[in-house]
């Protein structure tokens, strides 16, 4: 959503920080593959993808802090390697961000006011009450989870034009994170901004996300409206005969179940499947993001036994 | 040049560390020595000659804060998105400010020394081999070899964090072959008495303040370039 609760449309919006044709390898293995992408300005955008899908590599080329192999890296128009007026409007909060071992709390928000121009340290107050942290305490001594909420106060707080959040929230349980979403989600709705946010836990923030960037094996496997990407797939479900007829000359991409009854996520052909899988037998019904990101990047070594119900597919391992 | 400014005060954040326990060891150093003087009696027995090596505990641990300057405050500060050109001229100007305000202290304290007759026990700590009458002279003599020992600090910092611990025992392998081989090419020469003649051609300021600066211009340059491509 827009600040008036409005969807970007694509002419609006416009790309500030975009990928052109970048590989990056290293010893022995390519971390991303010729990748070409843009994140558009003040919108959500989810990466998602397995781990080693190439995330991390992916956010820390756009930070200037890796150069790619090959390819073009533009944030803001200009090469954000060692670019100081780039890197100010950016902020990057990062899973295993790494802080002096002698510093408090309070030292690595003092830090960050000195470093983001647009600080807010009410912001920053308030939400060292929400996430319970104890500003005196060295950082050192903090729990997993209180760590990660160090990082994600100074990434909300820091108000960057452009924020990543790389995996921001592990060791935080539910609530921590609900926390998180909401005071991302009302601090959007106010000073819009561009937000890229990596993580595992699809199902809690699919609401949250405007677009969605796919990551499988360092290529790009979506890159596409929330929306459009939940309505490019159905689940259909029936006796495993009529789900063969059903798939054949459709793009199939999972199928569950071996026995009597399956299940298959395909992507839609046309206004006329929903006919169709009647007309056979079968349920339909739409997928979840969480569920089609599973279909796409499974390559079929995750197949779910047949008794298995659909809440098996949704749980949030941690 | 405002984000360098805050670069440089990224090292004040939580000042203990750099600013106090350089000070701190030395502080200890100095007070193991006036004990070991004043028991031993040593400025007697040796006509006051016996001089301390003491006070390098103040340079040799400012190296070690400045390499952990870049070995662990670098990644914060890139997290914080500065670039590493930008901290690393900020912790060049805050290794300056440190290195001739510690000089200043340096200063004061030799004029203490000299007041207290070698704080009551004839010890010489911050005399050093020299004796320079002029206190800006001195001011120098001590800072400028302070900048170099902070730049060598900061480069070690940056290989290790390039090429981690592997890099830094290859550097001081390195190190010690090339001193070493030097020494030895040295002696197979017979050089030793044109290396003491070209020390003692050389005018005190050049020896402790000329040298080292070209010395801490060079770690400075490598330091940088091993910084240009480090991953926080």
């Amino acid at each position: 959503m827009n600040v008036d609760g409005t969807l970007p449309s694509a002419e609006e919006s416009r790309p500030v920080a975009t990928m052109h044709e970048v590989t990056m390898r290293f010893r022995g293995h390519t971390a991303l593959d010729n990748v070409s992408v843009a994140f558009q300005e003040n919108v959500i955008t989810g990466l998602l993808g397995r781990n080693g899908a190439g995330k991390t590599t992916m956010m820390q080329l756009m930070a200037g802090h890796l150069v790619p192999t090959s390819g073009q890296v533009e944030v803001f128009g200009a090469n954000p390697y060692e670019n100081e007026s780039v890197l100010a409007r950016m902020s990057l909060v990062k899973e295993n961000q790494k802080y002096p071992e002698y510093f408090r709390v309070t030292d690595a928000l003092s830090a960050a006011a000195m470093l983001f121009p647009n600080w807010d340290a009410a912001f920053a107050q308030s939400l060292l009450a929400d996430f319970d942290l104890p500003e005196k305490r060295r950082i050192k001594k903090l729990s997993r989870g209180m760590l990660s909420a160090v990082g994600i106060v100074i990434g909300l707080a820091s108000r960057a034009p452009i924020t990543f959040f790389d995996e921001p929230y592990l060791g935080l349980d539910a609530v921590a994170r609900q926390m998180f979403y909401d005071r991302l989600l009302a601090d959007y709705a106010e000073n819009s901004r561009t937000i890229v946010l990596s993580t595992h836990l699809i199902e809690e923030i699919a609401d949250l996300l405007e677009h969605v960037v796919l990551l499988d094996r360092g290529r790009i496997l979506a890159d596409a409206g929330a929306d459009d990407l939940r309505a490019s797939a159905i689940s259909v479900s029936g006796r495993s005969d009529q789900i063969d007829r059903f798939a054949a000359g459709r793009d199939l991409l999972r199928r569950e179940g071996a026995g009597q009854l399956s299940r298959a996520v395909v992507r839609v052909q046309s206004r006329d499947d929903r006919t169709e899988a009647d007309a056979l037998g079968l349920e339909v019904a739409p997928v979840s993001l969480q569920h089609l990101v599973v279909s796409l990047t499974s390559h079929g070594e995750a197949t779910i036994p047949p008794s298995a119900d659909s809440a098996d597919l949704e749980e949030v391992s941690r | 040049m405002n984000r360098i400014v805050s670069a440089a005060r990224l090292h004040l954040v939580a000042p203990w560390l750099p600013l106090l326990l350089p000070w701190a060891i030395m502080a200890s150093s100095l007070a193991i020595n006036i004990l070991i003087w004043g028991v031993a009696d040593i400025a007697e027995q040796t006509g006051g000659r016996a001089g301390t090596g003491g006070l390098a505990s103040l340079y040799i641990t400012l190296c070690v804060v400045y390499m952990q300057a870049v070995s662990s405050l670098l990644p914060f500060a890139m997290g914080l998105s500065l670039t590493r050109r930008t901290f690393y001229l900020g912790t060049s100007l805050f290794a300056v400010g440190q290195s001739f305000a510690s000089g200043l202290l340096l200063y004061a304290f030799l004029l203490i020394e000299r007041g207290t007759g070698g704080w009551g026990v004839g010890l010489k700590f911050f005399r050093g081999f020299w004796l320079v009458d002029n206190a800006v002279l001195q001011v120098v003599i001590f800072a400028v070899p302070m900048l170099a020992v902070a730049f060598l600090g900061m480069a070690v910092g940056a290989v290790y964090k390039r090429f981690g611990s592997v890099g830094v025992y290859a550097l001081t392998i390195g190190a010690i072959l090339g001193l070493g081989g030097s020494v030895a090419l040295i002696t197979w020469q017979n050089g030793w008495p044109g290396v003491g003649a070209w020390f003692t051609d050389q005018s005190i300021l050049a020896l402790l303040a000329g040298w080292p600066l070209l010395l801490a211009l060079l770690f400075a340059a490598g330091g940088y370039a091993g910084l240009r491509r480090v991953v926080p």
